[in-house]
């Protein structure tokens, strides 16, 4: 019996043979700070957390959950940017309420500073699997607040304003830099994050053709900005690109010499610009409701269009992925809009077909379509704001721990 | 194959019956082995569960095998899983082809989320000491190794 219990004791040390699918679907449903902890209990489980198809697995597992967190960006000084990060937590009913569950939907926030950054004015573009990408006029950078991981690039190829003036707001009323258009997604085929910068070369021709440049995010830490050349789509200023499923998707400045082509598309894996399909109502704009106050957005992951009608609403076209197909998904009141600015848009949709919207970039209250109607205000921020909303992942940037 | 589990005031106690139990009074759960996918659960459960199964493949478990160190409530969440697993391939063998009402896979499914879900909030917090020490996993850091992963990830132990 003494030589058996020596056996049993060296089979429990061993780790190596755990159920590995029940116990990496266990650690997906972690968040990130839990797992980054982990990564100190032992090389073997460093090596797991920080393996590609964990970090597919853990984001997979992170976009399932009821509730995404929020992120709320409000441009501080020059060097430095508020970010506060909001995430849905259930939180004691006291008795008093008299409901019959105990407990109810609440909000914790906690800020999410980034100071010290080199002298710019910065902008938030987008966000893509957790990472949140912000530029200036010289400098990008790209932050995970999951991981709390960042990385900061330079410009290199300085280039001329894309339209003359300084400034400019897209069609949801957010404020914009018109010096470049800076993009940021994930190649779905080698999942490397990649920025995309579209800009007006020094050395222009009358034709003010636009040239693109990437910047690949790996363990190359010489790696530098790639030229994929000039782009023949005249994409429009002051615009945030929509990133759905590795591609990135802009609308087309009315100027584009091809009137019939009015969304282009850059896909992250084979870095080529494409025309695609456009809903029937780009084409019925007419003057007194210009294309530029229509804007393109993610739900549902789908491509989709929020086009402004004069009957004091806006309506939402979807993008069907198999076909191109465009069709209404529903309309939004313009009770959203404060000095014609529909900054609201839905910021993302819930679970269960509702959506989260931030009312004039303050107020957060969820949007019911079917009932056409808004609930009390959940969240207030006293100050105007771009919010987001995004799930934790451990997608690497190969950059630096942020220092608070 | 059967297993008994039974608590006996000093920590849980296993024991393998071949043939039919009598549902004694300090019965806790009686499992069927081979129904048990892969001889697993989570959290604090997998390494228990490594353990009882290692230790009836070895023989150890002829008469009696003492489990100290393990609490009731991961016992009692292990057991639950395994009786859960044992139903599920017991309701397939009785009513085979019949899945058009229940479907006892999804159902299946659904518990094993909320069972990991359970797991993992008893890891969310835990320090990798605390981790290392319930899933019995060996330290193979330097300290000077260790030292430097945990700096590199400074902020997630504030």
């Amino acid at each position: 019996m003494a030589g058996h219990g020596r056996k049993c004791q060296k089979r429990m040390t061993k780790t190596d043979n755990w159920p590995q699918d029940l116990l990496l679907s266990t650690l997906s449903i972690l968040p990130p700070k839990s797992l980054l902890r982990f990564k100190s209990v032992s090389k073997h489980w460093k090596s797991l957390i920080v393996s590609p198809d964990f970090v597919e697995h853990h984001l997979q597992t992170q976009q399932n959950q009821e509730y995404p967190q929020l992120i709320f960006v409000s441009p501080g000084s020059r060097t430095d940017i508020y970010l506060e990060s909001v995430t849905v937590v259930d939180v004691p009913r006291v008795e008093a309420e008299g409901a019959d569950t105990k407990s109810r939907k609440g909000f914790q926030r906690s800020p999410l500073n980034i100071c010290h950054l080199p002298y710019d004015f910065y902008f938030f573009s987008n966000s893509c699997d957790g990472v949140f990408c912000f530029f200036g006029n010289t400098n990008i950078f790209v932050y995970n607040p999951g991981t709390r991981e960042f990385r900061m690039l330079q410009i290199e190829n300085e280039g001329s304003p894309i339209v003359p003036s300084y400034f400019s707001s897209d069609c949801f009323g957010q404020a914009f830099s018109t010096h470049h258009l800076i993009g940021f997604g994930r190649d779905q085929v080698t999942k490397e994050c990649k920025i995309i910068r579209i800009f007006l070369p020094k050395e222009r021709d009358e034709h003010n053709i636009q040239e693109c440049e990437v910047f690949t995010l790996n363990s190359n830490t010489r790696a530098s900005w790639r030229s994929i050349g000039k782009v023949s789509y005249l994409i429009g200023a002051a615009q945030k690109p929509v990133n759905v499923d590795g591609v990135l998707y802009w609308m087309l400045d009315p100027r584009h010499a091809n009137p019939s082509e009015m969304i282009v598309s850059l896909d992250l894996h084979t870095e080529r610009f494409q025309p695609i399909s456009h809903p029937s109502c780009c084409s019925e704009a007419s003057n007194d409701l210009p294309r530029r106050y229509m804007g393109l957005l993610s739900l549902r992951n789908s491509l989709c269009l929020a086009e402004p009608r004069r009957a004091l609403h806006y309506n939402i076209w979807i993008m069907n992925r198999g076909d191109g197909i465009w069709e209404k998904l529903f309309s939004i009141d313009w009770v959203l809009m404060t000095y014609r600015s529909p900054l609201a848009f839905p910021i993302v949709e819930l679970k269960d077909g509702t959506f989260f919207v931030s009312h004039c970039g303050d107020n957060l209250q969820i949007y019911y379509p079917e009932e056409k109607c808004f609930s009390e205000v959940l969240l207030k921020q006293g100050k105007s704001v771009v919010a987001s909303a995004y799930y934790e992942s451990l997608v690497p940037l190969y950059g630096e721990p942020l220092v608070y | 194959m059967l297993i008994f589990l039974f608590d006996r005031g000093q920590g849980f106690r296993v024991r393998k019956i071949d043939g039919v139990v009598d549902f004694e009074e300090d019965y806790v759960a009686e499992l069927r082995w081979r129904h048990i996918r892969g001889g697993g659960s989570g959290g604090g459960g997998v390494a228990l569960w490594q353990t009882i199964k290692h230790m009836i493949e070895d023989g150890c478990a002829d008469t009696e095998i003492p489990l100290p160190n393990v609490n009731s409530q991961t016992l009692s969440k292990v057991l639950e899983y395994c009786k859960k697993h044992v139903e599920a391939a017991a309701d397939k063998e009785t009513e085979p082809e019949d899945d058009k009402e229940t479907e006892p896979e999804d159902d299946m499914k659904a518990w094993d989320t909320d069972f990991m879900k359970t797991v993992a909030d008893m890891m969310k917090g835990k320090s990798p000491e605390e981790f290392r020490k319930t899933f019995n996993i060996k330290n193979d850091y330097t300290p000077e190794e260790e030292a430097e992963v945990k700096k590199e990830n400074q902020w997630a132990f504030e």
